[in-house]
């Protein structure tokens, strides 16, 4: 009995090995920098064009709110991975958050959500 | 086998403390981190999940795989960093199940560890990850399902046991299709196995007696998570369309050929990699079964044959899948290529099988057959290997090819609030304690359309002019309010309602789909909790069924006791819960299907089938965005069948005619289940249409077989109702 101890810890002692690295590895990620250039300017330019993006998105997906919206979030990821200087996201969206809310009420950009109602369709 | 599940998923872990970028990867991460959140950081249940679409009731969530024992590795790892872990853990635990359910069926020892690793190594687990499915791995507890359903046909109780608890995690894991696929596999399984097993068919009463106990085992075991399910479902369930299937040459591609080395899974080839090495040794090796015992060989290949058939969907006829799909619950079933899982298994069993038949001629009395069972036996062996190698060497490329993201980790404002959001990037969020009330679920989530992502206070009152209301404490499932009003009013969080939120003064009330409160006149401390009936009644099934479990293992329960409590149990608390409330049904733009229409063009015309073609609006002109609007009115007086569509041709002076073919009216309901005697209205639009006169046709037609449905009343030659006719301008 106890000499069958160890064979059953080796299977833990394999499973652990990998588990180890890949933690000690994980835990060397190196954070994101910080903008060193203020998003300000880049996402009031980004709030000029929504009016233009949500129009095409409404004709991409006539009739269908939640497409639409979808379409100009998706325009509005390309915009995020396009900016000059790769900033990330989480601080385009921050930036783009505090954009919104210092325009509460916002009357001519959409803040509200579009109950989600996925296609039917994705065979 | 352990090193064989980390090798593959190595660059996985080797990455783990990386973020998948993929659009579904983002909320599945934002999910699991929310629950490892809640549970470490607010000391809560991960029942309500704020930060998605606005709010939604996360224990129903279909999607959501923290409801099993993975969620040790999210709290002890963070969730983001768990997903590795958790894939390695879970092929591990299917390789495990494989190895023990081959050994059922007599299979030695080494051909089972090889064969097992084959289905547990499947390309589409590797897809999975690169799209950041996990919760795919589900699939996984297969083998634990058919393992125990084995013990239990051989009259063993922890086999009840164990198939429960397999079925239990696997709906915990996510798993909406895995449990009903699985129960398909497991019938073609235990019918198998009463062909081959005339021992069976001799005690077919105590066998199902324990048949039976595993599945209720398994209903009342699930049932802390399978009634939230239903809970959400039942008010808000997806329509599922269209004919998915695939030639039997597209499965081969899937089967035979890997995912590109650029890792574009977007293609079919590679999607379900076995590998063609590892096939034909199965299929060589097949061979031998037949011979060990051609029943067993007969079984697994017929399993196989049928899981491949339904693998086909509607692309082979007769379609196996459509008859499937017929049935109650599996009508919402898509993608019916995923029986390639099952297949694997069912030919991993027939290779293992005919290796270890091959092995057993080594103890041969004669010379020739010793010779040839270890030429065999080691050639089987070493082809099986390599083809294990080379599913390992294509999973490791398909995880390295996924495109990878670091989250920041502080975030500039503690206080939680709702962002604008965007679902395509909802991972970037977590940094930031924001909400995304932009929804990409697979289901459609009841939302309100008054949730704002630009509020200075998430909770408000909606006469700001009656008084103050201040947030003093704030968690996922409990926020607690100081609230000042001078007379009755409401107040209103910017979250989606739902009746599982209850109030310590004043009542929950539905505000237009937000989480509402009416006060009375009066300084208040509010606390709001989030407690649903049906995770309390599921969770009280799930104790106790546990308890029960327990009381039969010590023999201190009768049996058929046992069977009786939980169902009636939950029969009697059903009626009883505070359910999620139907959402109205509407079109995809907001329009009300049901309600009271009074179309401009009456037509009245009726078909072979009992529905009408009641009135229609026709546009007069393309709205600011270039869309021309339709409006089609229609009633269903009786019995359709599923297939039954709508199809749509506007036709210009010159030129081809546009279809706008509707085989879900209003993207919410097949006819067939469409309400009955009532005016429908469906509403949808098009941007093609340049200025000029058209005319729109209208019917009904079957997707599957191209025929169009006889117009009865109203209607031409062609079998199209004339509907009217439109100049843009």
């Amino acid at each position: 009995m106890s000499a069958m101890l160890p064979a059953r810890f080796a299977g833990w002692i394999v499973l652990a090995v990998p588990w180890g690295i890949a933690f000690v590895m994980s835990t060397k990620v190196e954070q994101p920098p910080r903008p060193s250039v203020p998003l300000a300017a880049q996402v009031e330019a980004f709030a000029t064009t929504e009016a233009k993006l949500r129009s095409d998105s409404a004709h991409n997906f006539p009739r269908d709110r939640w497409s639409a919206d979808d379409d100009f979030h998706n325009a509005e990821r390309r915009w995020v991975h396009g900016l000059a200087s790769s900033p990330a996201p989480t601080f385009v969206f921050e930036q783009l958050d505090r954009n919104l809310r210092a325009g509460y009420p916002n009357a001519n950009r959409k803040v509200t959500a579009s109950p989600c109602k996925p296609r039917p369709f994705y065979d | 086998m352990t090193c064989v599940a980390c090798a593959a998923h190595w660059h996985a872990l080797r990455y783990a403390g990386f973020a998948n970028d993929f659009r579904d990867a983002q909320f599945h991460q934002l999910y699991e981190h929310v629950a490892a959140t809640s549970l470490t950081t607010h000391g809560q249940v991960p029942l309500w999940d704020p930060y998605s679409c606005g709010g939604m009731y996360a224990l129903g969530n279909p999607q959501i795989r923290f409801a099993s024992p993975t969620l040790l590795l999210s709290v002890l790892f963070g969730g983001i960093r768990a997903q590795a872990l958790t894939a390695c853990v879970m092929t591990t635990i299917g390789m495990e199940g494989a190895y023990r359910w081959l050994r059922q069926y007599g299979c030695s020892a080494s051909a089972s560890v090889i064969a097992a690793l084959v289905p547990s190594l499947v390309g589409h687990y590797a897809v999975a990850y690169f799209f950041g499915w996990v919760n795919f791995y589900g699939f996984h507890l297969v083998p634990w399902v058919l393992w125990g359903t084995g013990e239990a046909l051989r009259g063993r109780f922890r086999g009840a046991i164990v198939g429960a608890v397999a079925a239990t995690w696997m709906i915990g894991f996510g798993g909406t299709y895995a449990p009903l696929m699985t129960a398909v596999f497991a019938l073609v399984c235990i019918l198998g196995q009463f062909f081959y097993r005339p021992s069976l068919r001799q005690r077919v009463r105590e066998t199902w007696k324990l048949l039976a106990l595993l599945a209720v085992f398994a209903l009342g075991l699930s049932a802390f998570r399978t009634l939230p399910i239903l809970d959400v479902m039942r008010a808000s369930g997806r329509v599922m369309a269209g004919l998915p299937g695939s030639s039997l040459r597209t499965l081969a591609g899937m089967t035979l050929t890997h995912v590109p080395p650029t890792g574009d899974v977007a293609s079919p080839a590679g999607l379900f990699f076995v590998g063609p090495v590892a096939v034909i040794a199965f299929g060589v090796a097949g061979i031998f079964s037949f011979k060990r015992s051609p029943r067993v060989a007969i079984a697994a290949l017929t399993t196989t044959i049928v899981m491949m058939w339904l693998a086909s969907g509607y692309g082979v006829r007769p379609s196996l899948f459509g008859m499937l799909r017929a049935l109650p619950v599996y009508g919402t079933l898509r993608y019916p290529e995923r029986y390639v899982f099952f297949a694997a298994s069912a030919l991993a069993l027939l290779g293992a099988h005919g290796l270890t038949e091959v092995q057993s001629w080594r103890s041969s009395t004669k010379l020739g057959v010793r010779r040839a069972g270890w030429v065999l036996s080691v050639a089987l062996s070493a082809a099986i290997v390599l083809g294990v190698t080379h599913e390992v060497v294509v999973f490791q490329r398909t995880t390295r090819a996924l495109a990878r993201i670091v989250l920041p980790e502080s975030s500039h404002d503690p206080e939680f609030r709702q962002a604008r959001g965007n679902r395509w990037l909802s991972a970037h969020f977590i940094p930031i304690n924001r909400g995304s009330i932009a929804c990409g679920e697979a289901y459609p989530v009841p939302m309100s359309t008054d949730l704002r992502g630009d509020l200075p206070n998430e909770e408000y009152l909606e006469n700001p002019n009656l008084g103050t209301v201040r947030r003093v404490a704030w968690t996922p499932n409990r926020i607690n309010l100081d609230a000042d009003v001078s007379e009755a009013a409401y107040l209103r969080v910017n979250q989606n309602w739902h009746p599982g939120w209850r109030a310590s003064v004043g009542d929950v009330v539905n505000r237009n789909g937000l989480i509402g409160v009416h006060l009375p006149p009066g300084h208040h401390q509010v606390t709001l909790r989030f407690m649903p009936w049906s995770a309390v009644a599921g969770s009280s099934i799930t104790a106790l069924t546990v308890l029960l479990m327990i009381g039969i293992g010590r023999g201190r329960v009768h049996r058929l006791f046992s069977l009786a409590i939980p169902i009636a149990l939950a029969a009697s608390l059903l009626p009883a819960f505070a359910w999620m409330p139907k959402s109205a049904p509407t079109n995809p733009d907001g329009t009300p299907i049901l309600g009271d229409h009074h179309p401009t063009i009456a037509i009245n015309a009726t078909f072979a089938l009992p529905v009408e073609l009641v009135g229609a609006d026709l546009p007069k002109a393309r709205d600011a965005d270039n869309v021309t609007r339709f409006d089609l009115y229609w009633r269903v007086t009786g019995s359709v069948r599923r297939s039954a569509a709508i199809f749509v041709h506007v036709v210009p002076k010159k030129g081809d005619f546009v279809t706008l073919d509707r085989e879900v009216l209003g993207g919410t309901f097949f006819l067939a289940d469409a309400p009955r005697d009532v005016v429908l209205h469906d509403v949808f639009g098009s941007g093609t249409f340049e200025p000029g006169h058209y005319e729109v046709y209208a019917g009904l037609w079957d997707p599957s077989s191209g025929e169009r449905i006889a117009v009865k009343r109203g209607g031409g030659s062609d079998n199209r109702v004339f509907v009217g006719a439109f100049d843009l301008k």
